[in-house]
């Protein structure tokens, strides 16, 4: 099992000043470089999944977008894209609030209330009283998995995903605030537009404390946020800023902090007001003040210029292009999603850009994340997860298996979130297998487990008629010649219960559940 | 058991006998082919000397480690003036958190004085002023795949260094269904696209719990190859890592790992490469560098790291390197970037330059720091702030392979770059 990453403490200390020391060696001349390139600044992404071809069974454009919009397909969602057809169905995705989700709503409310109704104040004195973890964190980590499971807004929690590794903080960032940040701050936002993303995240106290923008002054600078905003959330690695813009943005945004119960707080006084040149903005110098939110605008000016710039633009729209469609979109597929992006960056109107009929024809079949992959194993399996009864004892199959596969909620270590590269994730598929056999399974109904229903995969009887119902329960009926071949192997005897659930054990196994 | 007819068919023994002709026919059904550059020059292949190539560890420590607080040039006056509040007290000073001096110039702080005994007896080098000399950038993101890469500014390479050098040279053990490990959740980029390499997080309880083993083995036979190979090798190393007695194992000459990621991860290599596996390179990530708030060099989040680090290096030194029971290993430390030479406002330092390597193992020739000093004065800094990167760090890296690995092939492992060698290794 995996290691939770326990809070890392930063202590303020002060280090003693010392005596100066011996004289510096000389510096050197430097030769330059034998053969060295020009850079290449044109980002080509992707790599080894090129490779890779549509799986050939998979025919239907239906049952692609289902797949691709959904955190698996199941045998609900893959009837109702077909009653629909391909446009209403995306149209309700994009649409949430038209989806009645009163069974989702009713287990939120019935298990998680309470945690959704922390203060920060709240989560900082969990964390100071040590029981943030068990109090907050990791039922929030349970959250996150059920309703990736179980709610029908799917879109909705791919986005989850997306926007969570994309303004990412760790869940165990700085004092249990976490939470606040996903609920809060990235949630609402999810289908609404880029700048108010940007916006409701430069708010984040979770944020601003786990990049040290708080720690961030006139007196003294911290380039951490500045960076990381620029680099990771809007014009991206090669947006074309340079050192000294990094450091000219963190005078900017000196003063953006928090207040002693995890609230944001603009603190004047700590702003710098001299004069600054940054990346193309310019912000004349102006009085010191020491209250009031005199110099804040200059932040959020320079975060909506960040929000429509042009590289804003292509890097959101390329990054929606390579988690929904293809590693390596083409220069006409960003285009088209650019084009869409409209005054702040509108989700929905980029989305249907995005997951256009055509795009999808031609995409690359893309490898599960370990989360998307414990999850779809749930859902097409159509098993329920037990209410935990003591989350410190239980196991939970909604956290574990996810974290044993090396894809536990919030345990990135670095701010760009989990990767999202079929080469990253490829070598662990021995680990893949064990998670999801612990996972699939029948026995068990302790609290916490997830529970399979094995008689509703039996059918006639048959050999056949268990494969047929694995077909369109997994595969919405596009199973491969090769798996149906192996599952008659492994039914070969006869049909038992243990049979049937090794028969639904392999199907989650075989390569192509892998891939969505 | 795992060696069943598929195995032929599909081509997953190609990597035993292979030449650039197999290479280019294998085509885009081999995760191989895929690590070399379609430019790649004719490849000769390194011969398989099992006694005379050495197993390379490679550590990577993420985040940009502080190369001078790592190896703290007390020498340097600039450095006690950049950094007032978190500096390191010089081995003179009558502080008890004073350093340990290395030579005259450098010395350890204390969370890094596990180190001595190996410095002392002349098994580790720290190479100083050491990075990317190329790599102006100061994103953890760009700066860490240029360097895993082996190559600054190219978004085209898909493979790591040390998978291209894996590519190019035959296998040390013909049967060995793992030639290299990384123990991380998930493949770096130091390893992407090597053959019979897999990510292992926990060797020690590499498993397999399915009923399906022969129809997984049939199944992924004919899938997308990166698949394809990480389950039959994975299978195969199941087996391979079953065989040893990780729970029991005792380190040489009285090591102790620590009970940390970092000190485990090296423990299992131990066992591995102990257990002659047929392991040829093993790679762990050790993260949490990036200190820019109350760095902590003396007590708190710096000083913790680099006990864990330096406490983790010296037991696999002791158990592996030391005595007469050592082995051919040698084992090198690198970073995206260093720090700022000067501190931040808030204790902390900024993403910087120039910073610090280590390499490890008897065949180094070390008790001494390599550096070509830049200075640490506010006029000799790249842009006012930062220690010049006066060493590339695929200099040492290069030397690593053609010295230890006896790899010819640096123009595919270090394409377009013609490495100074600078005598860290025999």
């Amino acid at each position: 099992m995996t290691e939770h990453a326990p809070q890392s403490r930063r202590e303020w200390l002060r280090g003693s000043a010392t005596a100066l020391g011996a004289a510096a060696v000389a510096p050197t001349a430097f030769a330059r470089e034998a053969g060295a390139q020009p850079p290449q600044r044109k980002a080509i992404l992707g790599g080894l999944l090129n490779q890779l071809g549509q799986q050939a069974t998979w025919r239907s454009p239906e049952l692609r977008l289902v797949r691709r919009i959904s955190m698996g397909m199941n045998e609900t969602e893959a009837a109702r894209v077909q009653s629909m057809g391909y446009d209403a169905y995306l149209e309700e995705q994009l649409n949430p609030a038209r989806i009645d989700d009163s069974a989702m709503d009713a287990r939120v409310r019935n298990g998680y209330s309470r945690v959704l109704g922390f203060t920060p104040k709240q989560l900082m004195d969990f964390y100071f009283n040590g029981t943030v973890y068990y109090d907050a964190l990791l039922p929030t980590s349970m959250l996150v998995s059920e309703r990736a499971v179980f709610s029908r807004r799917q879109l909705q929690e791919r986005l989850f995903e997306f926007w969570t590794d994309h303004v990412y903080v760790p869940l165990w960032a700085f004092q249990g605030l976490a939470p606040i940040h996903l609920e809060q701050h990235v949630r609402p936002h999810l289908l609404s537009t880029v700048g108010a993303m940007i916006r409701a995240s430069m708010r984040s106290t979770t944020m601003l404390v786990y990049l040290d923008q708080v720690w961030s002054t006139r007196f003294g600078v911290n380039e951490n946020y500045a960076r990381e905003l620029m680099e990771l959330h809007t014009v991206g690695w090669d947006g074309g800023y340079t050192q000294a813009d990094v450091v000219g943005f963190a005078r900017v945004l000196t003063g953006w902090s928090m207040d002693e119960n995890g609230n944001f707080e603009y603190k004047a006084g700590n702003h710098d007001f001299s004069a600054k040149q940054v990346f193309g903005m310019s912000f004349p110098a102006r009085p010191q003040a020491f209250s009031g939110t005199s110099g804040m605008d200059e932040g959020i000016a320079f975060g909506e210029m960040l929000i429509t710039h042009p590289q804003t633009k292509r890097f959101i729209a390329t990054k929606l292009l390579r988690w929904f469609v293809t590693p390596s979109p083409t220069a006409a597929q960003v285009q088209a999603v650019v084009n869409a992006y409209g005054a702040e960056g509108d989700i929905k109107a980029m989305l249907r850009v995005v997951l256009s009929r055509a795009n999808l024809a031609k995409a690359p079949a893309k490898l599960k994340r370990p989360f998307h992959y414990g999850i779809s194993a749930l859902r097409a399996t159509a098993a329920t997860i037990n209410p935990a009864a003591d989350i410190r004892r239980d196991y939970l199959a909604s956290v574990y298996p996810i974290s044993d596969m090396g894809q536990a909620f919030g345990n990135w270590p670095t701010p760009d979130g989990y990767p999202d590269r079929a080469e990253f994730w490829a070598g662990l598929v021995v680990d893949r297998w064990n998670a999801v056999n612990n996972l699939v399974q029948v026995d068990n109904t302790a609290p916490g487990r997830a529970v399979l229903d094995i008689v509703a995969f039996f059918a006639d009887g048959t050999a056949d008629g268990v494969i047929a119902v694995i077909n369109r329960r997994l595969f919405g009926g596009e199973i491969s010649p090769e798996l149906t071949a192996e599952l008659r192997y492994t039914l070969r005897n006869g049909v038992t219960n243990a049979r049937v659930l090794t028969a639904v054990r392999l199907a989650v196994c075989a390569p192509e559940f892998q891939f969505y | 058991m795992h060696h069943h007819p598929a195995d032929e068919a599909t081509g997953c023994q190609e990597y035993r006998q292979l030449d650039r002709r197999r290479f280019l026919q294998m085509g885009s059904m081999s995760a191989a082919a895929a690590a070399l550059p379609a430019w790649m020059p004719e490849v000769r292949l390194a011969p398989s000397q099992n006694s005379t190539r050495d197993i390379i560890v490679s550590v990577f420590m993420r985040g940009g480690a502080d190369g001078l607080t790592l190896v703290v040039p007390f020498g340097d006056p600039a450095y006690y003036t950049g950094r007032p509040t978190i500096a390191v007290p010089r081995p003179d000073a009558g502080s008890r958190n004073r350093g340990t001096a290395l030579d005259n110039y450098f010395m350890l702080p204390p969370a890094m004085s596990a180190l001595l005994p190996a410095y002392r007896a002349g098994h580790l080098v720290p190479i100083h002023a050491a990075g990317q000399r190329y790599t102006t950038s100061r994103s953890h993101f760009e700066a860490e795949r240029y360097l895993e890469q082996g190559k600054p500014d190219d978004y085209l390479i898909e493979s790591g260094w040390l998978a291209r050098h894996l590519a190019t040279s035959q296998a040390m053990d013909a049967s060995a269904p793992l030639r290299a490990v990384s123990v991380t959740y998930g493949m770096p980029r130091t390893l992407q696209g090597a053959p019979k390499s897999l990510p292992i997080p926990g060797p020690q309880w590499y498993n397999l719990n399915t009923p399906n083993e022969l129809s997984l083995q049939r199944l992924y036979g004919g899938a997308w190859a990166p698949m394809r190979d990480a389950a039959l090798d994975g299978l195969g190393t199941v087996n391979v890592l079953r065989g040893l007695d990780f729970t029991n194992y005792r380190p040489a000459n009285g090591a102790t790992y620590g009970s940390n990621n970092f000190g485990n991860a090296l423990r299992a290599i131990a066992v591995m490469i102990r257990g002659e596996i047929g392991l040829e390179a093993a790679h762990v990530d050790y993260g949490g560098w990036d200190t820019h708030a109350q760095q902590g060099s003396l007590e708190g989040v710096m000083a913790n790291l680099m006990t864990e680090f330096s406490q983790g290096l010296a037991a696999f030194w002791q158990d592996i390197m030391q005595g007469p029971q050592s082995l051919r290993v040698t084992l090198v430390v690198a970073t995206e970037f260093g720090r700022n030479a000067l501190e931040n406002g808030s204790m902390g330092t900024d993403h910087g330059r120039g910073g610090v390597m280590f390499a490890m193992g008897q065949a180094v020739t070390g008790g001494r720091v390599i550096a070509e000093w830049p200075g640490l004065s506010r006029d000799v800094l790249e842009d006012r702030i930062d220690m010049r990167v006066t060493t590339d760090t695929r200099d040492i890296l290069a030397e690593l392979v053609q010295k230890r690995l006896g790899n010819p092939n640096q123009s595919v492992i270090f394409p377009n770059y013609v490495p100074r060698f600078r005598g860290v290794f025999r």
